[in-house]
């Protein structure tokens, strides 16, 4: 069965079908025993599925969620979600920051420094670095 | 948080037990409409809220644990679905029907937490996942029998694609239209169609079987 075909049935089931198709549907209802076939066993299905559906959730759901929405009214406008908007805003001003520093460790970078070091601002390593590092006493 | 009584008296008549068996009618013409509902909530109306959530849990609930199953993590991603349409109640205007705001928001949340599921599995991999905690065993036969299937296709569900779960969940566990279904995922109509034909016969493969001969003769053909 085609899935044209399937799709057809179904909408006939759901009572979705105008005046046209459904008589179309009946006419070639009548004409084909697979399709009457098909269409009982979509109904079987339907009916099944209708049967699976959960009605509710555990006792007491509707006293539960009006106790968080009051908590929400009660914490009022400073609520995460608008902190979080409101740091949202922020984000370009804080990235442009962060680029501006990082351009201007690249300008002060000296010969030999890695690209990540000179990015982070941090001092290039050299022997003498090193030396010095482990003081006067080696 | 203020709580108005004309909305207060009308609790019951709205509720999803009591629209199972119909309302009320001396109280229908009091039940307030969602509109007025969400307008109460946006002043603060705290029970006016808690209104929306017993009218629209039935729903959510079908979606959430549709996708995700029983469980810790279905109850928390319900919760946070009315979360969020609390945070979100001065931008909500109504372009779509409440219910498919929510059921919107319940296939969102619902794939991201399919998501994160995957990435545990994917760091911390387990022979548990994937696997809903059990529910209490039936002891009438005819019980047992409509549980099994129940059961049987209930796991059937759990192992489509999230893509399919999520059609197969609003068009035909929750009963949604073809239309909203394809609002609520917004996609085509069309593949909502062509991805429910797929993950009908995916279903049909993994039911196969469990399905008994004792409805319409279909087995031997």
């Amino acid at each position: 069965m085609s899935e044209r075909d399937d799709g057809l049935l179904l909408r006939s089931l759901a009572g979705e079908l105008g005046r046209t198709e459904a008589a179309e549907l009946r006419a070639r209802l009548d004409a084909d025993p697979a399709l009457r076939g098909r269409m009982q066993q979509l109904r079987m299905m339907a009916g099944a599925l209708r049967g699976a559906r959960h009605d509710a959730f555990a006792a007491g759901f509707a006293g539960r969620v009006a106790r968080r929405a009051r908590a929400e009214y009660e914490r009022g406008p400073l609520s995460a979600a608008l902190l979080g908007r409101y740091f949202a805003r922020l984000v370009p001003a804080v990235v442009a920051i962060l680029v501006l520093l990082a351009a201007y460790t690249l300008r002060d970078s000296g010969p030999g420094q890695g690209g990540v070091d000179a990015l982070l601002g941090l001092a290039p390593v050299t022997a003498e670095t090193l030396l010095a590092a482990d003081g006067p006493g080696m | 948080m203020k709580l108005r009584a004309p909305l207060s008296n009308v609790a019951r008549a709205a509720s999803p037990r009591r629209e199972a068996r119909g309302p009320d009618p001396r109280l229908m013409q009091d039940i307030p409409t969602d509109p007025e509902l969400l307008a109460a909530a946006r002043g603060g109306d705290a029970h006016a809220f808690r209104l929306l959530v017993e009218r629209y849990e039935q729903a959510v609930a079908a979606t959430v644990a549709g996708m995700l199953g029983r469980g810790d993590e279905a109850e928390d991603v319900g919760q946070e679905v009315f979360i969020q349409l609390f945070r979100s109640l001065d931008r909500y205007r109504g372009e779509a029907a409440l219910g498919t705001y929510l059921r919107r928001i319940a296939i969102n949340l619902s794939l991201n937490a399919l998501k994160r599921r995957r990435r545990l599995a994917w760091r911390f991999p387990s022979r548990d996942q994937d696997r809903e905690p059990l529910p209490e065993p039936a002891t009438d036969p005819d019980a047992a029998d409509a549980w099994e299937t129940r059961e049987h296709v209930r796991a059937a569900i759990m192992r489509l694609a999230p893509a399919h779960r999520a059609v197969v969940v609003l068009r035909m566990v929750d009963g949604c239209s073809t239309r909203e279904a394809a609002q609520i995922l917004q996609i085509p109509e069309g593949t909502v169609m062509s991805r429910l034909s797929r993950a009908m016969k995916e279903l049909e493969r993994h039911l196969t079987p469990y399905r008994r001969d004792n409805s319409s003769g279909q087995e031997g053909g």
